[in-house]
């Protein structure tokens, strides 16, 4: 069951490796991640379980459960799963063998958070020292003697149940959080007892918890590192510290592999990086521990390439490659990589918003390629069935939308013909890829197209389906994914090639335009027009940001790239304030580096030729700003009138035909959202 | 003019070593652009295009496009006696199609994206006894005439000959047009006209495998492409990519 075969095209990846007592059957090794699908007392979910099972079907050598907390007092979050309590282990047992029942391998990793925490932490945290970890508003207790013993005594009990529950091995976290890292380092540490002053000492503690562990452990189960090499902070440790820590933990004689890590939570776009990190930009770390150790290695960081994984395993520098992101995207990965289908893995792009922005909020884990995940049971791929009756489904615009109901109703066997009035299909996403460090977003349309051209999707480009004409294709479903366009005044010059596609609804009081005079002006350039190519007059250019994410942060850094003197407004307590956290942190460093000015609480109130009227939300004053182009980021208008136009058509037809409209046309969001309203309105056709 | 939906998936069946031509097919860019050509030659010059293909019956919906294009008809042939055509075969068949039809100028891209034999234009002159004018980059009939632009490994060279005709033309030499929605529409309500080799004349002739002259002794998937070397650039990857391609003769 679940086999993979060797893949020819990546021998070392699909090779089995030994790890101490347990053969793991290939390189791949799903990541351990907060994916918060433990309940709100830490309890594993029929959820988790669904989710980890995928990743095994999809052909996983390694899953790493977790993390798991050892203690009451090391639980970051409530829903982070509590390994130390009895009540979990007939819930991991559960995914245990459901994991095995695909042939892959379960460890589970323990981690105490320490000074860390997510949402809802628990009452006080725990330190070496009393101090906040530095990105922390709260204080921490320093430990005594007892509190130690007590740590140490959850990191025994924590592996008493993992054994229970059928692990197959057990990873203690030294890593990017927690209270080892912290006893570890010479920052967090400050302590003249025992437990520090000395870079013996600061090991002390950590290792106490190991031996604890391994005491626990069954003669054959393997014990693992998760080991923070480089903290990246200015006040932090650096490589040549995270490899003695290393050195001191392999001469203890008891641990069996490093999985390999980096960053803390001063620095948690490195723990996660985001798109704006080259892919495989953390090797070097790998390579460096892969030198000096003797025990099997694995890498970590943003590797999402089988060529890339195979590369690093056959040049020595690690001997198993860890994906978390990679395998959140496409659980299937490593079966199609092993089965000659490299060409069908859907990427990660490395955007974030889906997994850590989720589960930052303690929401359960979310994924902007796949639909599925986080919530298997309901939505995997492999509960989709063919329809009894192939049905003729006609799908309108080819964005991101319009494609994942095509892919999804084709694979479900329906005869489905998608019109894409552009000659190139993406939508919006075409544009996105051209903001600085999103060119991986357009991996959304690269899979979806590859695949609605694989399942024999009838495709026209270039032609522009009308409501008129449409029901002489005799369809049964007609979806309309038309998308949006930016909510501009008709007299604006965008009508001239992107004709107003919303008048039908504004006259029907379905849509309004926004109040603010002057848009309609020559200085006012939409996103669509600037990352389209549009010549813009002048240097100096106010981008208002009205939504948020990356349509106007995006854009900013797209004009200042092209040497523009940009100004970013929003009425919001911060300038881009919905993106997620590695991406908000990174944008912040380079708006620094671009020069470009953000004023957050500030309100567009009008424009005129060569200025724009802004009033501060806080004083109230208003005053004149000179630009030459004015970019307005607000919501963008659905689409609309060929649904409402359709509508009308069938109502007076006799014909029984059902009308869908998702994505953009139905209202503007983001690609997330709007893949998993298509696939769910695919599965139902 | 003749075009060859190539299958979407090209795999070779295992038995027969031939490539499997049951899933749905699909007309390539060859063959778009030489449609584009005919109807700007129609455009000028008045008449019909007619898109002809050899093909199973299940491929016959690859012409639509050319229909939504703007050729006024589509006339497959079709049937199992087909099945395992050669080139001696087929260009006998679409010989007695052309025939039938009455054609001025029988145009064809240069190969086809499955076989790529870039012989077929060729062996169809000979059989219909007509000029071939082939590798051509521009195309003009005018009184009567069909002259061209020829691309060779040798330049440039104008040629030209009376009609009737056979033009090859040389790879992708002009943008397809798109259809607009109401084309696309009419060209779906287009029948395809379905002809047999018997309803050609060709009944009890030597059609498909038995009258090939080209036999398939052995065929084998293509050998896995293996790991891929990845060069990481220490500043000499450059050496290394000019010598992995010195060694293999490719510059």
């Amino acid at each position: 069951m679940g086999e993979t075969t060797t893949g020819p095209d990546f021998p070392t990846l699909f090779s089995p490796l030994r790890i101490r007592g347990v053969e793991v059957r290939n390189r791949v090794v799903f990541q351990p991640h907060f994916n918060a699908l433990g309940d709100v007392h830490g309890m594993p979910t029929e959820d988790l379980t669904a989710y980890l099972e995928e990743r095994a079907w999809g052909g996983a050598g390694l899953i790493v459960d977790g993390s798991m907390a050892t203690m009451p007092e090391g639980q970051m979050s409530r829903k982070y799963l509590a390994a130390w309590d009895p009540r979990a282990v007939p819930l991991n047992r559960r995914t245990t063998d459901a994991v095995h029942a695909h042939g892959a391998t379960i460890f589970a990793q323990l981690n105490h958070g320490g000074h860390t925490s997510l949402e809802h932490p628990p009452p006080v945290l725990w330190a070496p020292t009393q101090m906040p970890e530095p990105s922390s508003p709260h204080t921490t207790r320093a430990m005594d003697r007892g509190d130690m013993v007590r740590a140490i005594e959850g990191f025994a009990v924590s592996t008493r149940n993992l054994v229970a529950a059928g692990y197959d091995g057990v990873e203690i976290k030294i890593a990017h959080d927690g209270l080892l890292r912290s006893f570890a380092s010479p920052f967090f540490n400050r302590r003249t007892d025992a437990y520090g002053g000395s870079f013996e000492n600061r090991m002390r503690f950590p290792l106490e918890c190991v031996a604890a562990v391994r005491e626990n452990l069954p003669e054959d189960l393997p014990l693992g590192i998760r080991i923070c090499l480089h903290e990246y902070t200015p006040f932090g440790y650096e490589l040549d510290y995270g490899l003695r820590m290393a050195e001191h933990l392999e001469a203890s004689g008891l641990v069996d592999y490093f999985n390999c890590d980096a960053g803390s939570f001063s620095s948690f776009w490195m723990e996660i990086p985001p798109a704006a990190v080259a892919q495989g930009y953390f090797r070097p770390l790998n390579q460096a521990l892969k030198k000096q150790s003797d025990l099997p290695i694995v890498a970590f960081g943003r590797i999402k390439d089988g060529g890339l994984a195979e590369h690093m395993l056959a040049t020595g520098e690690a001997d198993l490659v860890g994906m978390a992101r990679q395998l959140i995207a496409d659980p299937e990965t490593p079966r199609k990589l092993a089965e000659g289908r490299a060409v069908e893995v859907r990427a990660c792009i490395g955007c974030n918003d889906g997994c850590l922005h989720a589960v930052a909020q303690e929401k359960p884990i979310r994924c902007v390629q796949n639909p599925a995940a986080g919530q298997e049971l309901l939505w995997s791929e492999r509960l989709l069935v063919r329809a009894a009756e192939p049905r003729t489904v006609v799908v309108i615009g080819g964005g991101p939308a319009g494609l994942k109901v095509a892919e999804i109703a084709a694979r479900r066997g329906h005869r489905v013909t998608l019109f894409e009035r552009s000659e190139h299909l993406g939508g919006q996403l075409r544009l996105a890829a051209r903001q600085p460090h999103h060119e991986e977003v357009a991996e959304v349309t690269h899979y979806l197209e590859a695949a609605v051209r694989r399942l024999g999707v009838e495709l026209w480009t270039g032609v522009e389906a009308t409501a008129d004409d449409l029901l002489e294709l005799e369809p049964d479903v007609v979806v309309v994914a038309t998308g949006s366009q930016p909510n501009l005044p008709p007299e604006h010059r965008q009508s001239h090639t992107d004709p107003d596609a919303g008048a039908l609804a504004r006259a029907r009081g379905l849509q309004v335009l926004p109040e603010v005079p002057g848009l309609e002006l020559g200085c006012v350039y939409s996103v669509d027009e600037v990352l389209g190519g549009a010549e813009l007059p002048g240097d100096r250019v106010l981008v208002v940001d009205g939504q948020g994410h990356w349509e106007a942060a995006g854009t900013a850094e797209f004009l200042a790239d092209a040497g523009k003197q940009v100004t970013v407004i929003s009425s919001r307590p911060v300038v881009a304030g919905e993106l997620e956290g590695t991406n908000i942190a990174m944008f912040l460093q380079r708006v620094a580096a671009k020069g470009i000015a953000l004023r957050p609480l500030t309100t567009l109130l009008r424009i005129e030729p060569g200025r724009a009227r802004v009033v501060d939300g806080v004083t109230g004053v208003e005053q004149w700003l000179d630009v030459d182009v004015v970019v307005p980021v607000h919501s963008r208008r659905s689409r609309e009138d060929l649904y409402h136009r359709l509508c009308d058509l069938v109502a007076e037809s006799d014909r029984e035909v059902r009308v869908e409209r998702i994505g953009d046309a139905s209202a503007a969001r983001l690609i997330q959202t709007v893949l998993l309203e298509a696939h769910q309105v695919a599965v139902t056709v | 003019m003749c075009v060859k939906p190539v299958p979407m998936a090209l795999a070779l069946d295992a038995d027969s070593g031939r490539l499997d031509r049951s899933g749905g097919s699909l007309l390539t860019g060859v063959d778009e652009s030489a449609v584009e050509s005919a109807l700007r030659v129609r455009d000028e010059c008045g008449g019909e295009v007619v898109v002809l293909a050899m093909v199973p019956e299940a491929a016959a919906e690859a012409l639509r496009p050319a229909l939504a294009m703007g050729a006024d008809r589509a006339v497959v042939v079709t049937g199992a006696a087909l099945e395992g055509a050669d080139l001696l075969v087929t260009s006998e068949v679409l010989a007695a199609a052309v025939r039938r039809l009455e054609a001025d100028l029988v145009i064809l891209g240069a190969s086809s994206g499955d076989g790529a034999g870039a012989l077929l234009w060729s062996a169809l002159g000979e059989r219909l006894g007509l000029p071939v004018l082939s590798r051509a980059v521009e195309v003009t009939v005018a009184g009567g005439r069909l002259s061209a632009t020829r691309q060779t490994e040798t330049g440039v060279h104008a040629a030209e000959t009376s009609l009737p005709a056979v033009l090859a033309l040389s790879g992708e030499v002009c943008l397809p047009r798109y259809p607009t929605f109401r084309d696309v529409i009419a060209a779906k309500k287009k029948t395809v006209e379905v002809l047999t080799p018997e309803s050609l004349g060709l009944a009890g002739a030597d059609l498909g495998t038995s009258g090939s002259r080209t036999r398939v002794l052995a065929a084998a998937p293509a050998p896995a492409r293996g790991p891929a070397e990845l060069v990481e650039d220490d500043g000499h990857a450059h050496e290394r990519v000019v010598d992995f391609l010195v060694e293999r003769r490719l510059v």
